[in-house]
């Protein structure tokens, strides 16, 4: 039997059990208690709260759901007043008012004014912000106001008789009668009572003295004066000003009054929903005076969020976008003096969404180089966060002064978050041109770990004009917003693809289901790539007087010699990327007509070249540069003042080289920079001339990594990055349209689409202090998919480290040489290659290339199927599921179980990561 | 059926394996996440030049492995300033200034021993702002404990021995002075030098015991002739005090394996050229500077900023490390760079940089080398960087290490692999350029020392091949001297007689052209003729000037002797011969880059003074009565030059074949062209004014000072158009910006 004790003690501990689960589930509940679905299709489900306008999204097959905010947020310990809001905001804004750079955020400045409207679109919602205060507190007060709205807008709605008593004590009555027999006439300086009330005088009580007849009469004149458009002064002041007060009998606001009464009154106007818009304005109306007018401060900003199959989109429309840009809107009566320029110059979208709090574990994706990645809270606060743009810097947007080091580029518009088993992968998909991607840790500004995409909508510049005494600045802005809206798509990835090879899978199918990417045809040998420096200028005297000069350093007859040895000595599958066959060498004159570089041969020694190379199965791409104008002279048909791009400034772009030691500006080698708008025209006048010599092919140079705009100042010449970008990748495409392969370097995304061919391409990261690892991302999106190779072997600081590297990310080897002898380059602009006489490097590139063939030879049209960091300084990449290679570039021999890997070496495994056990 | 169940269950088991690898691994991996191969160097690499310009090189050192407190598994450092390596026990001390520790590890990065806390004679004691750190070979640690005033001394275990305080010493008042040790270093006879703050008379020196002995180190004044006058004018007390020494702020010291003290200076009133100085025991600088410049970081790096001012940023040393062979690296804090200089003062390689990514620094403080690797401790950062040399550096110190030892050939090879890397690389040509002289290879070191831009090493073979050529063809050289001694005996003799000669002759003949003239009617000719003949008179009459400048310039006055083309071809022949001597002057003497030569720039160094010269001579000489009209001046400046002329060739000729240390004779002959041509050129112009010898010294003081008047207002004329330009530009840029 059971004592009658331990019965209750049992009872109790359900009771106990029950109601804790009863507050488990609603506190389950509670984070998604605001939430209402929206949106849903097989994959997605998309939630939306109404009252602050964030959103959430479950991913329904693993049962995650991402917010747009983090949940977490009310355990926040670091962010105090609006950094704190910034968690519970969308979208940030920052704008310049002069020279000061300011921000908004939609939650402090629109939805804590509830100044955000809801929107549902077929898929998704659409949420339109305004941020800015629109109405401030003392808009609400009418400052007249009649005796029937009084009593039916304001003290009907109030339920409080204090308050009531309270709203009625800071008005006077305003009543007109006719004026009694015995009146006594009030004298005011400068006004005609006559005039203004004929036979009418003001009453309010019975009682009145003189005196405050006196005093009320100078302020309800003073009153009407500074509140009617058309009276400038006392005397001005006619009947028909005073008349609606005979219709309606009204109240004006008491004279005097304290600031907090206003405030109370203000809030108990809010508090019954008395508006500006409506309500004051229409009391202001009745008695034809001003009414208040709306804040300038206004940005209009929607954002839309629809579900597309698997993925989010995120969608800021630029067309929509308003903002204060010095237009007087129409029907403003205040007009002129109203006119306010803030110009909008970037937009943050969805800064926290996803973010991970400082339990999580996990890492963010940044595509710095080659892909980077920058583990949760790394606790690196004393090193600057990250944020670079993409597509490497707009050279257009101002001349630098000063430069370091030119090697922060990224190429690939993505970003991404693993936290545990769940990961996201951000896709700029609209506006990647004018994108930064910024990542920041936990523990600076917040607890959460966060990485998202910006955009520069305005570029702009300062300028300081220098007079004789004082030196001013001020900003310039590009002169519109850009034509393509701003768009993010959104991967959510579970499991055992959570991980930076899932992410680069998910945008590797991305880049297929758009085409760009197409699968590489099964060949048996790797390629090699081969860049000859055919000639090249240098300052000579000719006659003593200095001069360009063009120096030959392997002619077309040196080429073939040097390619049949290489294919002699077992090379094969050679692409040759030829600098400097057009006239001036490596850095050519404008190329608009082809004048082929005499010095390293005549027009039929390049056919007979081109010929020979296509009958031994070798690529000839020669290299041409059509954005940077090297050697500008008179009639080369380039003009700077019309061809030339321009600065926001307004002067000619232009690039020059910067000095080793203190990184300033030399003034000898200018470049100019051909306005995209001119591409096409250079391109086919250049293209016809083309077609009648053999060579079909070309390398382009820097197509594949400089991006820039050209800021004329009016509106319809100016090409924004975004046309920039188009106009780039429509050069291409025509280029491509007419037959010619193409060659690229770098990699910038858009210009993926253009060839299968990619030279110098980032196998490693830039080392940025936040960052923890770099990993080969973007080697992970191409394999299979493009013929890429790293930086000239024969250059890299570290062949043997590179050669690994290599054999990591599956990159082709890259050889740079020239027939002359290395010292040739001696005194020269390029004097930065330290090593390319081909005799030196035959037999280190045929070894290299035997070696990498046995080991991608095989694989090197099958994507990278995984890649994973074993330990400290071991790696192992998968290559098509059938293939590893696992890295040591330890300097010590690894044993790893079932095999050794000796120092600075690898080992190669068939098949897939289980026999690495 | 089968085939899939088994494929289901292969998949199944692979899942697991993977998992659990994935698992295992994982384990592994979290202890740190360094991997030098996934990253870029951030900085490039250069050397200077012979014409101080930076030069790509490749990369020498680059950055392995970063080294933070959490990693060390102890708490992260705190603005730590010192780094130190004691080479026996290759352990490595830390001086974690802000965390008022020194933390000592071995050279795997395991923790040897923590210093926070020890017991002095007055009890349980701390550090307070440690901010140097020095151990001796016996394993002593000397700290530099800047907040308590002193300099504490451990013994290798960690346990306190001892401590230096403030100085107390007769001949210098300490009384109001706070001992701030920054940094402290001991030679091998237990010599202690401190660099404390505000102190400018040098570093202290301390003995054995630790008693002060006084200062070392400041560098000795340059007194100029200026400042010995002035000097010789001041009171007693005040001479006294005018000392001898430069007020001087050491940044950092550190003894080297000869025991001769390496310091850098960061402030005080010391040229660059003394910023890094290895001081023997009694004070004296014994560095040797004979790279292109001093040893001083960046050099040519003065910057203008927006304001129009120049602002000098040369680098910032301050920390300095002895290297192999008598080599030595300076770190500079400025652009966080480490310059490594060879034992004679050339520099090997730069590398480091500011920046925010790996490898780069914020305010680096401590370099040190352990091994083959290089330390550099950031105090903002709050880390080590550690930097692994690469193939290039490591070659330039192996024949850094084969020339020192005396294996030429070797040397040379290495130069040569290291050439292969770097074709800009001048101490490379240098390097085999010594292998060849020591091989007794004269011609190729001359060709190698060229190429290197090394000109005292070049006059070095060339004596020994000059020697060489002259032993083994001493009766050819005999005979060529005797026949040029003979030719220029005849030639001065029958010169001038046979002009004259020739000069009869074509009298002689003269009619007959003159015939054919007058039967063609040719006048046009006939005067051409006259006037190629007087040209040629006049040329030959210079020879008669330069020796009898008096009587030749008033005949070139009154007989109108020398006529304009002749003058012109003067001045022409002037200015050839100087692009002349710009070119082909011996190498020694030429520290021009030959191949930068600009026609119109000679031109105009020679053209423009001549006639600024003759313009402002003859504006002035009209005012002051001279006689000589623009067209005698012209004439007789041109003549006046005809030294030059004469002396230039022949000098540019010799100049091929002095040493260095016979600039004497190059420096005499165009002395000698120089004040010839004075001489004549005032000669010349008295006589052609008629001015008495004191007025036409007035007058040339007076036209000197005219020149200068030009010129001045020359530049202030440009100055002005500059900047009524500028006016205009900013109106133009206004205007568009703001329509």
């Amino acid at each position: 039997m059971f004592g009658k004790e331990l019965y209750h003690k049992f009872i109790l501990c359900i009771i106990f059990v029950i109601l804790l689960f009863c507050f488990m589930a609603a506190e389950i509940n509670f984070a998604r208690a605001e939430f209402e679905p929206v949106a849903e299709n097989s994959y997605l489900k998309l939630y939306i709260n109404h009252e602050n306008a964030e959103i959430a999204v479950t991913d329904k097959n693993s049962g995650n759901t991402w917010y747009s905010n983090p949940p977490g947020r009310s355990d926040e310990s670091i962010a105090r007043g609006r950094t704190a809001d910034r968690l519970r905001s969308q979208l940030r804004i920052s704008y310049f008012a002069g020279q000061s750079r300011r921000y908004m955020n939609s939650y402090t400045d629109s939805v804590q004014n509830d100044q955000f409207n809801l929107e549902y679109l077929d898929n998704g919602v659409r949420i339109e912000f305004v941020m800015g205060e629109v109405w401030q507190e003392h808009d609400y007060v009418p400052l007249m106001i009649s005796e029937t709205s009084l009593e039916e807008n304001i003290l009907n709605k109030i339920d409080d008789d204090r308050d009531k008593s309270f709203v009625k004590d800071l008005y006077e009555s305003v009543d007109l009668k006719e004026r009694p027999e015995n009146y006594e006439k009030v004298e005011i300086y400068g006004f005609d009572k006559e005039k203004a009330f004929g036979n009418y005088t003001i009453t309010k009580k019975e009682d009145w003295t003189d005196r405050e007849r006196r005093q009320f009469l100078i302020y309800f004149t003073s009153r009407l004066v500074e509140l009617r458009e058309n009276v400038d002064s006392r005397g001005g002041i006619t009947f028909a000003d005073i008349k609606p007060f005979k219709k309606n009998p009204g109240y004006i606001l008491k004279d005097g009054l304290a600031d907090w009464d206003l405030d109370d009154f203000a809030e108990i106007l809010m508090e019954i929903g008395y508006t500006p818009d409506e309500n004051t304005t229409q009391d202001h109306m009745t008695y034809g005076i001003a009414p208040p007018q709306p804040g300038i401060r206004i940005f209009e900003v929607p954002l839309e969020y629809y579900l597309d199959g698997k993925n989010l989109v995120a969608k800021v429309p630029v067309e929509e976008i308003n903002y204060p840009d010095g237009d007087v809107a129409a029907g403003d009566p205040a007009g002129e003096e109203r006119i306010t320029h803030l110009p909008l110059v970037e937009i943050e979208i969805m800064e926290f969404f996803g973010a991970a709090d400082q339990n999580e574990e996990g890492y963010m994706l940044v595509p710095d180089g080659s892909g980077a990645l920058i583990n949760l809270n790394n606790e690196k606060t004393n090193r600057p966060s990250y944020r670079q743009n993409l597509y490497g810097r707009d050279y257009s947007v101002r001349e630098r002064e000063e430069m370091r080091f030119a090697n922060k580029q990224l190429h690939l518009p993505v970003f991404g978050l693993k936290q545990n088993d769940r990961a996201f992968l951000g896709v700029i998909e609209k506006g990647k041109s004018l994108a930064s991607i910024n990542a920041d840790i936990a523990g600076r500004t917040t607890t959460f770990n966060k990485v998202f995409p910006s955009f520069n909508v305005l570029p702009h510049a300062q300028v300081t004009l220098t007079g004789e005494l004082e030196e001013s600045a001020m900003n310039i802005y590009q002169s519109r917003l850009p034509e393509e809206d701003l768009q993010i798509r959104y991967h959510f990835l579970s499991d055992d693809r959570a991980d930076y090879v899932g992410m680069a899978e998910a945008y590797r199918d991305y880049l297929i289901g758009n085409g760009i990417l197409e699968p590489l045809p099964a060949e048996d040998n790797l390629p090699f790539f081969l860049d000859l420096v055919g000639s090249i200028h240098h300052q000579a005297p000719v006659m003593g007087i200095p001069r360009r000069k063009v120096k030959p350093l392997t002619t077309y007859e040196q080429t073939k010699k040097i390619v049949e040895k290489l294919i002699n000595n077992g090379i094969d599958n050679i692409n040759l990327r030829y600098r400097g066959w057009l006239e001036g060498g490596q850095e050519h004159n404008f190329p608009v007509n082809l004048i082929l570089e005499d010095s390293v041969g005549t027009e039929n020694e390049l056919n007979d070249l081109y010929r020979y190379l296509n009958e031994k199965g070798v690529k000839f791409y020669p290299e041409i540069d059509f954005q940077f104008v090297y050697n500008n002279q008179l009639f080369n048909g380039f003009s700077t003042r019309r061809d030339g791009t321009r600065f926001i400034s307004g002067e000619t772009a232009f690039m020059s080289d910067y000095h080793l030691a203190n990184y300033r500006q030399l003034e000898e080698e200018i470049r100019y920079i051909l306005s995209p708008r001119h591409l096409n025209s250079t391109r086919s006048d250049f293209s016809n001339e083309y077609h009648q010599i053999e060579p079909t092919n070309l390398t382009l140079k820097n197509m594949g990594e400089v991006l820039f705009s050209d800021f004329r100042s009016k509106e319809e010449d100016l090409i924004d990055r975004i046309q920039a970008k188009r106009a780039n990748m429509d050069f291409s495409y025509e280029l491509q349209n007419k037959g010619v392969e193409l060659l690229l370097t770098g990699g910038n995304s858009y210009m993926l689409g253009f060839s299968n061919k990619l030279m110098e391409t980032p196998l490693r990261s830039t080392g940025q202090d936040i960052i923890d690892r770099g990993i080969p991302f973007f080697p992970i999106v191409l394999h299979g998919y493009y013929h890429f190779s790293g930086q000239p072997i024969n250059l890299v600081d570290n062949m043997e480290d590179y050669f690994l590297k290599m054999l990591e990310t599956g990159a082709a080897p890259n050889f740079r040489l020239m027939y002359e002898s290395s010292s040739a380059l001696k005194n020269t602009p390029f004097d930065d290659n330290f090593n390319l006489h081909y005799g030196k490097w035959l037999k280190e590139a045929e070894k290299k290339y035997r070696e990498m063939n046995e080991i991608l030879g095989p694989v090197h049209h099958k994507p990278i199927t995984d890649h994973k960091k074993l330990k400290q300084n071991i790696v192992m990449t998968e290559y098509g599921e059938k293939k590893s290679v696992v890295i040591n570039y330890r300097n010590t021999t690894v044993n790893l179980g079932s095999f050794e890997i000796p120092a600075k070496g690898y080992k190669i495994l068939e098949g897939r990561i289980k026999e690495v056990e | 059926m089968v085939n899939s169940r088994l494929k289901l269950k292969y998949y199944i088991f692979s899942t697991f394996i993977i998992i659990l690898t994935v698992f295992l691994l994982n384990i592994f991996s979290t202890v740190s996440a360094d991997t030098p191969q996934d990253y870029n160097v951030p900085y490039n690499s250069y050397v200077y030049n012979f014409w101080e310009e930076p030069v790509p090189a490749p990369q020498a050192y680059v950055p392995d492995r970063i080294i933070t407190g959490q990693e060390l598994e102890i708490d992260s450092f705190s603005s730590p300033r010192d780094l130190h390596v004691n080479r026996e026990k290759q352990q490595i001390y830390i001086a974690d200034t802000g965390n008022n520790r020194i933390i000592i590890f071995d050279e795997k990065w395991q923790k040897v021993n923590i210093i926070t806390q020890f017991n002095t004679e007055e009890g349980q004691d701390e550090f307070d702002d440690p901010r140097g750190i020095y151990t001796t070979s016996d394993g002593r640690i000397y700290v530099a404990d800047r907040g308590n005033n002193r300099i504490l001394i451990f013994s290798k275990e960690g346990e306190y021995l001892d401590k230096v305080g403030r100085p107390e010493a007769d001949e210098f008042e300490f009384r109001d002075y706070r001992f701030l040790p920054s940094k402290v270093a001991v030679d091998q006879h237990g010599m202690m030098y401190v660099v404390a703050d505000e102190i400018y008379e040098g570093m202290l020196e301390f003995d054995m015991d630790g008693y002060f002995t006084g200062f070392i180190g400041a560098p000795e004044v340059q007194v100029d002739f200026f400042q010995y006058i002035w000097r010789r004018f001041s009171p007693q007390e005040r001479r006294e005090r005018l000392s001898l020494f430069l007020p001087t702020e050491f940044s950092n010291l550190e003894i080297d394996e000869r025991g001769l003290i390496l310091t850098t200076v960061s402030g005080g009133a010391v040229d660059e050229e003394d910023y890094v100085r290895r001081l023997n025991p009694a004070g004296e600088d014994t560095l040797y500077r004979d790279g292109f410049t001093a040893p001083m970081g960046d050099y040519g790096t003065s910057l203008q900023d927006a304001g129009g001012e120049y602002i000098y940023q040369g680098s910032l040393f301050v920390d300095i490390i002895p290297r192999p062979n008598n080599a030595y690296s300076v770190l500079d804090q400025r652009r966080g760079r480490i310059f490594t200089y060879n034992r004679r003062g050339h520099l090997l390689y730069v590398f480091g940089f500011r920046g925010d990514q790996r490898g780069g620094f914020r305010t680096p403080r401590a370099v040190e080398a352990i091994g083959n690797k290089i330390l550099v401790l950031d105090s903002r950062k709050e880390n080590i960087t550690i930097f692994e040399p690469t193939e290039y550096s490591q070659l330039i110190h192996q024949a850094e290490e084969y020339y020192t030892e005396g294996r030429f050939n070797r040397a040379v090879d290495k130069w040569e692999q290291v050439l292969d890397l770097n074709a800009n690389y001048d101490l490379a040509y240098t390097g085999i350029g010594r292998g060849k002289l020591y091989q007794n290879n004269f011609a190729e070191a001359m060709k190698n020392f060229r190429l290197g831009q090394n000109r005292s090493e070049y006059s070095r073979a060339f004596e020994f091949y000059r020697h060489e050529v002259i032993r083994k063809n001493l009766s050819i050289v005999g005979y060529i001297f005797l026949f040029i001694f003979l030719i220029s005996v005849i030639g001065f003799k029958y010169y001038s007689k046979f002009g004259e000669y020739y000069i009869q002759l074509k009298d002689k003949n003269r009619h007959i052209i003159f015939d054919l003239f007058q039967m063609k009617n040719y006048r046009i000719f006939q005067k051409l003729y006259y006037y190629i003949i007087d040209t040629m008179k006049s040329l030959i009459f210079g020879l008669k000037v330069i020796v009898h400048p008096f009587g030749g310039f008033w005949e070139l006055k009154s007989e109108n002797k020398a006529n304009y083309l002749a003058s012109t071809i003067n001045l022409i022949i002037l200015i050839a011969t100087f692009i002349f001597m710009r070119q082909y002057t011996g190498f020694i003497f030429n520290t021009r880059n030959l191949e930068e030569l600009n026609i119109l720039v000679e031109l105009a160094s020679i053209a423009v003074p001549f006639f600024l010269w003759c313009t402002v001579n003859w504006a002035l000489t009209t005012l002051m009565e001279g006689k000589g009209t623009f067209g005698e001046i012209y004439k007789t400046t041109a003549y006046a030059m005809l030294p030059f002329i004469l002396i230039n060739i022949p000098l540019t000729v010799v100049s091929n074949y002095l040493l260095l240390e016979e600039y004497m004779i190059y420096f005499l002959l165009f002395s000698l062209a120089l004040v010839w041509s004075f001489v004549l050129l005032f000669c010349g112009t008295l006589t052609i004014h008629q001015y008495s010898l004191s007025k036409m010294f007035l007058v040339t003081v007076f036209i000197l000072l005219g020149i200068t008047i030009v010129i001045f207002l020359g530049l202030l004329f440009f100055n002005l158009l500059e900047q009524v330009y500028a006016f205009f530009l900013t109106i133009y840029r206004e205007l568009t910006y703001r329509i």
